[in-house]
């Protein structure tokens, strides 16, 4: 495509550039002609008689000068079209220049447009966007590893903290508090890591590809009694309402993730007393149906809601200082239903009642 | 030795508490900012180790209303956030250290000490009354260089008590020095610790270092 384009507009502009030295030529060399034949022509054929010799002359004078005209045309087209040609990739050369300065290590400038052809603008254009589009990429990224190195800094201090403050404890009580909570620390930043690296691994199309029959009753309950291991007190506050028997067309290791950390969120984020609701709404053709996730959430605002979806987004109390929770859990919920194609829904009830909703699993 | 922690973390506030407390620091502990503040107005700490991601209010908030107080509270920021630009930030606000984490328990306890000798304007880590020695980053006594076994109150007291020789403290002023806010001792625990403290000195051989001024406390003179 470039090389078509730079073939063009090279022919081009040395056919306007012969074309103008041509033309400028021939006017300058046709007003010198003209006055050389009129001058001698006045001096040699004013007299009474005409002179061979002189007409020779005169006839090799015009030789002279048609030669004369035609080297000075040609000089003229080569040194035209060599200025016009270099000041036609001038704009080039900055274009490749400001191409060769595009460093990894360094910040990405976009090309300068000054003067560039037109025909190649859109290409520059589109340069520009993908600069732009890999400049904020970056960012992002840059913004996220900060982000994770932080919230994940945090978990690993309390680990630390506890190992070295543990180890000072002589009576076995305040010891086996210690171990409890480096325990408890450890599930919490083994929770961020294996959230994000589901979302990481999870690629839309293979994932699609590869849904398989699973049972969201059994789901449920692994999920449980799992959880029931590592937070029993909030374990007991879970209430499932999922028909037995209820096959669907999805990835179970996704599926468990996304209930965990919906589970994890409304034990985190939600009132510490209230009950936690799983529910199943099949779907109007019972082609489909939604898994429902309800909690007490007093200290949310519907405000909020755009924002629970955010990654490493932390809502400021406004009642008591909310000590745990890394704004990871619906953030890695939203990404996961975008690879299984599912619809998340969130709503905030007049009694501060958190919903969440993941619509449009397939039936079997 | 009064210190308050500003940390929202729930576990590592309380090993942290834990710890400290058990070195014989007094320490209080405010899980956000808006409480971090509250207790800055009601009581006067040596140290204050600060937390910048907090609830309500963040941590370089606390800092900018604490030096806008005129407070002498030496502030040690403990922070996940690593960047140079943040490190800056808090210095240039009025923080007197920065702590990235995770950290060294033993390290924070040292920078905590060497920010509690800056806020007495001490060069050394030792405090000396005749043959007593004070070692304040070993938190040791020793009596003509044998160590006086003293227990983690008893010496915050002593070292409270030598760090302002010739300055009286009430019961009250010392308890509010040796506990945190949440204790359940009453005062009246000061005058049993100096009781104590007292029998060791004497047994090693220091008598009468502590005196009882009647209305006004107790003092080292």
């Amino acid at each position: 495509m470039f090389r078509d384009w730079a073939r063009h507009s090279l022919q081009r502009r040395l056919q306007v550039s012969l074309l103008l030295g041509v033309g400028l030529s021939l006017a300058a060399f046709q007003i010198v002609v003209d006055r050389l034949v009129d001058r001698y022509i006045e001096r040699s054929f004013t007299g009474p008689s005409v002179d061979l010799a002189q007409r020779d002359r005169l006839l090799r004078e015009v030789d002279f000068v048609l030669l004369g005209g035609v080297v000075t045309v040609l000089g003229v087209c080569a040194l035209v079209t060599v200025l016009s040609v270099r000041r036609g990739l001038k704009p080039l050369e900055r274009v490749a220049n400001a191409s060769q300065e595009i460093s990894v290590d360094q910040p990405v400038q976009a090309l300068p447009l000054n003067g560039v052809p037109a025909e190649i603008q859109p290409l520059c254009d589109r340069f520009n966007q993908l600069i732009e589009r890999l400049t904020t990429a970056l960012e992002h990224e840059r913004r996220f590893s900060a982000d994770l190195a932080h919230e994940l800094r945090t978990p690993l201090a309390e680990i630390r903290t506890l190992g070295e403050a543990g180890g000072a404890r002589q009576d076995v009580a305040g010891l086996q508090e210690f171990l409890r909570q480096t325990a408890a620390a450890a599930i919490g930043m083994q929770s961020v890591i294996e959230s994000l690296l589901a979302v990481a691994r999870a690629d839309r199309a293979a994932v699609q590809q590869a849904l398989e029959p699973m049972s969201v009753g059994a789901a449920v309950r692994a999920r449980l009694e799992r959880l029931s291991v590592t937070a029993p007190e909030d374990c007991s506050r879970i209430v499932a309402r999922v028909p037995q028997g209820l096959w669907i067309q999805s990835d179970p290791r996704l599926f468990d993730a996304m209930l965990l950390n919906l589970l994890t969120n409304a034990i985190q984020h939600g009132d510490p007393q209230a009950l936690i609701e799983i529910d199943w709404l099949p779907g109007g053709s019972g082609a489909s149906g939604a898994l429902q996730v309800r909690n007490a959430a007093p200290e949310l605002a519907r405000d909020d809601l755009p924002h629970l979806t955010d990654r490493f987004w932390r809502r400021i109390p406004r009642g008591e200082a909310d000590t745990s929770g890394l704004g990871l859990g619906l953030w890695v919920v939203g990404s996961l239903c975008r690879v299984l194609e599912l619809t998340l829904a969130l709503d905030l009830d007049e009694m501060r009642r958190l919903t969440v909703r993941l619509a449009g699993f397939r039936a079997l | 030795m009064k210190l308050l922690l500003v940390e929202d973390s729930v576990r590592l506030s309380g090993a942290l508490t834990s710890d400290l407390c058990r070195e014989g620091f007094a320490v209080d502990h405010a899980a956000d900012g808006l409480t971090a503040l509250r207790q800055l107005e009601a009581h006067e700490y040596d140290v204050m180790i600060l937390d910048l991601m907090l609830p309500r209010i963040g941590g370089l908030e606390v800092l900018r209303a604490l030096r806008a107080s005129q407070a002498p509270t030496r502030v040690l920021v403990l922070s996940a956030r690593d960047q140079i630009e943040d490190r800056v930030t808090a210095l240039n606000l009025g923080a007197d250290d920065y702590l990235v984490k995770p950290f060294d328990l033993s390290e924070l306890k040292a920078r905590t000490l060497a920010l509690l000798r800056r806020r007495y304007g001490e060069t050394s880590g030792v405090l000396s009354h005749g043959e007593l020695t004070l070692d304040t980053n070993a938190r040791l006594a020793t009596v003509q260089g044998s160590p006086l076994p003293l227990s983690p109150k008893e010496y915050a007291l002593l070292e409270t008590l030598l760090r302002h020789r010739g300055k009286s403290f009430t019961r009250v002023a010392l308890f509010e020095q040796l506990y945190d806010g949440l204790s359940d001792a009453s005062d009246a625990v000061v005058a049993v610790i100096v009781s104590t403290l007292r029998t060791k000195l004497a047994s090693a051989g220091v008598d009468a270092l502590i005196e009882t001024r009647r209305g006004f406390g107790y003092r080292v003179p």
